[in-house]
């Protein structure tokens, strides 16, 4: 039985043998994998890309204590991203499911029409949820505009939700089930990792965190991202941005926002992906020379 | 010659539902690039979610020969003084690829014009496929396209082959940056799932083996004779949900109907719940026994394998944590009960408030709405406590969750704390009809509650003026105009388009009544598939009443199509004519003792039998006046109405309009076109 590590690992075994580098997970909170600087920023190169990463990813308004066997606060998506998007890339995306052990000639593996949109990334793009005999285990799409930009070149952006597929693996019914490793015949489970962190998480986002603390947090990480703009460092303005995205997604689980604050927050923070790409996009030419020539 | 010409474009899959609505649009638009390339001929269309195949039995291998007719500049412009020919005749020369000498002339509109009877040689219709090919998908419309790569063009998803075989030829194209390959996929379940086909013969009997079935009507016969099967060997009734049978077709390659199960315990919820959790989130068919739901549920996969336990099991794991959920919920609901304080910050529309204060609104309108109907026995009390309670589920978890489950679960709430019957039902009812072929409410009562909201939603948007345009109608004020109508004639609710809309929106500002009512009749003529002047001739009686309008349009429409109506028709048009300026709205009084003659005085005594009769509806009634044709007739004939004695004049006059304002009662007929 494959235990949760080994997954990780397989995937990025995987991948690598693909041809993509594994680039580490981001240190700064994100709600998903496709936050990550190595999919959002690079996603708007026009050079070829192809990177494989675990992505820590936290969605405070998903938090249940611990106790939903099928919902968290903070999960693992592991995520690749392939610019310009190969031609064979759904056979290579169910070699990856076969390289984890699954014998596709047994189970019913569906590719159901899916269109992603991000308000807060400005970005959007089609492609599919895979279903695996019924359960969606991963989220396939093609970009076709990030930060409010068209993709030039369109890449591919492959999401796996791990702690699925490692149930449907082990045949557990909880999440905290998941046998995250093994050592000799001890086993540490996914609860003796996480169950803690989601409990205490859980009361912090939905009743603890500083409702005027984080208002006052938001603006001064936005006004930080427009500063860094305006002195024209959109790698910088990113993380900040990123972060006044996880301050908001608290702000979201304490219910701080009535319906149309929500709609202006998320403009808000659109305005500042926005801004980030569009610089980014903008210094491509000169970015590309500084890192080139020496 | 002719060839058999298959056309295969290979996709990433193609999401069912844009592609079911594009179906017809894909047939017919390959039926016009024939036309336009002069290729007509008989093909079958067929596809799965992974291909749009393209089958002609009998293609043309080119097209004919044809002939151009030319026409050219008027010869006095084409010859100078001399005879030369000038710029003109030299440029149209050049046009028909000849040297003026051999152009001819004609005559064109009185002229005498350069002529020239081009001969067009066909094309190999193999150097048209490729241009027809990509005017062919290029005129696909699904909403939403995409770009994969570096490809510029854009389709619903990645194109990623081609195979064109012309009999047994390959034919060399690229489409969409992919080049053409007598290569096609089978399942992707099968082992070397490419092959190489050489001819159309083959590669149906590739896909036979290969577990595509590429017929969808095939499809969805395998899923309904495996449904029956299924349904005899478990003596269970499986609903056959027709968009989501649709759907399955459009959406699996190999389909086959498995029976899978969830734990007893998940029956406590409502079974709408469970099916609309089944069918929204994984596309499941619900199971009954002896007309009640049971803990079994239908999949259809589409795996090309015999052993189907893993999926069965996987199904039914997936679908567990779902219910789990939704009995979370409920009980939560169950605990808290009916309540619209968190209404209150729940936002309606920016201008408009919250929702507490659309649900206040509609109280108001609901009891106006009581005491209007009051002979219909609807209790007002309870009226008002329906309303209250009827948007109350929109704060429930459950409906947080499952938005389409919206009243449904409003009414197993009220029901469980305890409400009267007609308020659960009433709640349940208070969309309908929620499309065009929805039920109305069942009840005199749930139809009130469902006009109040239905009513307070048109007068709130049309006091901000945001009145529908165009397509564009997001509050959906139209299908609320049309729900209307409807309830009102199938529960003979009078209801005066004009006068109560009037009375119940007093207490909103702005209205601008004109554009309301236009906006009402804008939705009888959507409504009613007649003649349009039929409805316009019924309007222009000044009926505003939807029953009563109702009933004119049918018993007109009816006319109309009886025999000889056409004849009876211009005899009422020649009575209207005469009567046009005539003041009808005053008395029309005719004196007996002025009828000279006996064609007036048979008229007039057909007619005041006509005026004395009682009548079981308009219909009858019309059938009476049209009646009055062969007086009518004989009267035009013989008697003069334009005399000159003043007296006998309007006389005659007042005689001919008041029959003309006997039919005005019921219908406008000089409005009528036929």
């Amino acid at each position: 039985m494959l235990t949760f590590d080994e997954l990780l690992l397989k995937l990025q075994e995987f991948w690598v043998s693909e041809g993509c580098s594994i680039v580490q997970p981001y240190d700064i909170p994100a709600g998903a994998g496709t936050f990550h600087p190595a999919t959002f920023l690079r996603s708007l190169d026009s050079t070829p890309h192809s990177v494989a990463y675990v992505a820590p990813s936290r969605r405070p308004t998903d938090g249940r204590y611990a106790q939903n066997p099928n919902r968290l606060g903070s999960y693992y998506q592991f995520q690749a991203f392939i610019k310009p998007s190969p031609d064979d890339i759904q056979q290579i995306y169910l070699r990856s499911l076969e390289y984890l052990g699954l014998d596709l000639s047994r189970h019913d593996v569906r590719f159901v029409e899916d269109n992603w949109e991000s308000p807060t990334l400005g970005a959007w793009g089609l492609g599919w949820e895979v279903w695996l005999d019924g359960m969606e285990i991963t989220q396939f799409t093609y970009f076709q505009q990030v930060g409010g930009i068209s993709c030039d070149s369109v890449g591919v952006e492959i999401t796996y939700g791990t702690e699925r597929l490692a149930m449907y693996l082990q045949g557990v019914e909880s999440i905290f089930d998941i046998v995250w490793s093994r050592n000799g015949s001890t086993e540490v489970l996914y609860s003796d990792i996480h169950k803690e962190s989601e409990i205490e998480f859980s009361k912090y986002n939905f009743e603890i965190a500083d409702i005027e603390y984080l208002f006052a947090d938001f603006d001064a990480k936005s006004l930080e991202c427009k500063r860094a703009l305006e002195a024209g460092l959109p790698l910088p303005a990113y993380d900040l941005c990123m972060m006044a995205s996880h301050t908001f997604n608290t702000l979201d689980a304490r219910k701080a926002l009535s319906q149309t604050q929500r709609a202006e927050y998320i403009l808000k923070i659109r305005s500042l992906t926005k801004g980030c790409a569009e610089l980014y996009k903008e210094q491509e030419q000169e970015r590309f020379k500084r890192v080139k020539n020496n | 010659m002719l060839q058999k010409l298959l056309i295969e474009i290979g996709v990433e899959e193609l999401p069912a539902i844009p592609l079911i609505r594009e179906l017809t649009n894909i047939q017919k638009s390959w039926f016009d690039i024939l036309h336009a390339n002069a290729l007509a001929g008989d093909f079958e269309f067929y596809y799965t979610p992974r291909r749009l195949v393209l089958w002609h039995e009998a293609f043309r291998s080119r097209q004919d020969d044809s002939i151009e007719e030319l026409y050219g500049a008027p010869i006095k412009i084409a010859y100078d003084q001399d005879g030369n020919p000038t710029a003109a005749a030299l440029g149209f020369a050049k046009k028909c690829g000849v040297s003026v000498d051999e152009l001819g002339r004609s005559t064109k509109n009185n002229q005498e014009v350069l002529y020239y009877k081009k001969h067009v040689e066909g094309l190999e219709s193999v150097e048209l496929l490729e241009s027809m090919i990509d005017e062919w998908l290029g005129g696909m419309s699904f909403g939403k396209s995409m770009r994969w790569a570096d490809c510029q063009k854009s389709f619903i998803r990645p194109i990623r082959w081609v195979n064109v075989l012309l009999d047994n030829r390959e034919v060399e194209l690229q489409i969409y940056g992919v080049k053409s390959a007598s290569t096609t996929e089978l399942h992707r379940m099968v082992e070397q799932s490419s092959v190489v086909v050489s001819d159309a013969k083959e590669y149906f009997k590739a896909l036979e083996d290969g577990f595509i079935i590429l017929d969808n009507i095939k499809r969805k016969s395998k899923i309904l004779r495996e449904f029956k099967d299924l349904e005899d060997r478990h003596s269970v009734q499986i609903e056959v949900d027709q968009d989501l049978l649709e759907e399955i077709v459009a959406i699996t390659e190999y389909p086959t109907a498995l029976l899978g199960s969830f734990d007893e315990k998940f029956l406590a919820l409502p079974p709408e719940v469970i099916i609309t959790s089944m069918k929204e989130h994984q596309r499941y068919f619900a199971v009954y026994k002896d007309a009640k739901l049971t803990n079994s549920f239908v999949v259809v996969s589409n795996a090309a394998t015999d052993d189907f336990d893993q999926i069965i099991r996987g199904n039914e794991r997936v679908l567990r944590p779902r219910l789990e959920d939704a009995l979370f919920f409920y009980n939560n609901d169950l605990k808290a009960g009916l309540s619209i304080d968190a209404l209150d910050r729940v936002g309606f529309l920016d201008k408009l408030g919250s929702l507490r204060e659309k649900i206040e609104r509609e109280r108001e309108i609901a009891q106006a709405l009581a005491s209007i109907y009051s002979d219909r026995s609807v209790d007002a009390k309870l009226l008002d406590r329906a309303l209250y309670l009827a948007k109350a589920d929109l704060s429930s978890e459950m409906v947080y969750e499952f938005t389409e489950l919206q009243g449904v679960m409003g009414s197993y709430y009220a029901k469980a704390q305890g409400e009267d019957e007609a308020v659960v039902l009433g709640i349940r009812e208070q969309y309908l009809p929620d499309s065009e072929n929805s039920p109305l409410p069942s009840t005199v009562f749930s139809s009130l509650v469902s006009l109040s909201i239905k009513l307070d939603t048109i007068f709130s948007l049309f006091s901000i003026n945001m009145i529908p345009t165009g397509s564009r109608d997001p509050f959906a004020l139209r299908r609320a105009v049309n729900g209307i109508v409807r309830i009102s004639l199938k529960h003979r609710v009078e209801f005066e388009i004009d006068k109560t809309v009037k009375l119940l929106s007093q207490n909103y500002s702005n209205i601008d009544y004109e554009k309301l009512e236009n906006f009402f009749i804008e939705r009888l003529y959507g409504y009613y598939d007649v003649n349009p002047s039929i409805i316009k001739a019924v309007l222009g009686s000044g009926e505003r009443e939807i029953l009563r309008i109702d009933a004119k349009i049918k018993a007109l429409s009816s006319l109309l199509l009886s025999d000889g109506f056409e004849l009876q028709f211009s005899t009422f048009k020649r009575v209207a004519n005469i009567t046009k300026d005539l003041n009808l709205l005053s008395d029309l009084h005719v004196d007996e003792a002025l009828l000279e003659l006996e064609a007036e005085r048979s008229l007039y005594g057909a007619f005041k039998d006509c005026q004395t009769r009682e009548y079981d509806g308009y219909e009858e009634q019309l059938d009476a006046l049209f009646a009055l044709k062969e007086q009518l007739d004989n009267f035009f004939d013989t008697v003069m109405v334009n005399v000159e004695d003043r007296a006998l004049q309007e006389n005659r006059k007042a005689l001919i309009g008041s029959i003309y304002k006997a039919i005005l009662n019921i219908a406008d007929i000089k409005e009528i076109t036929l």
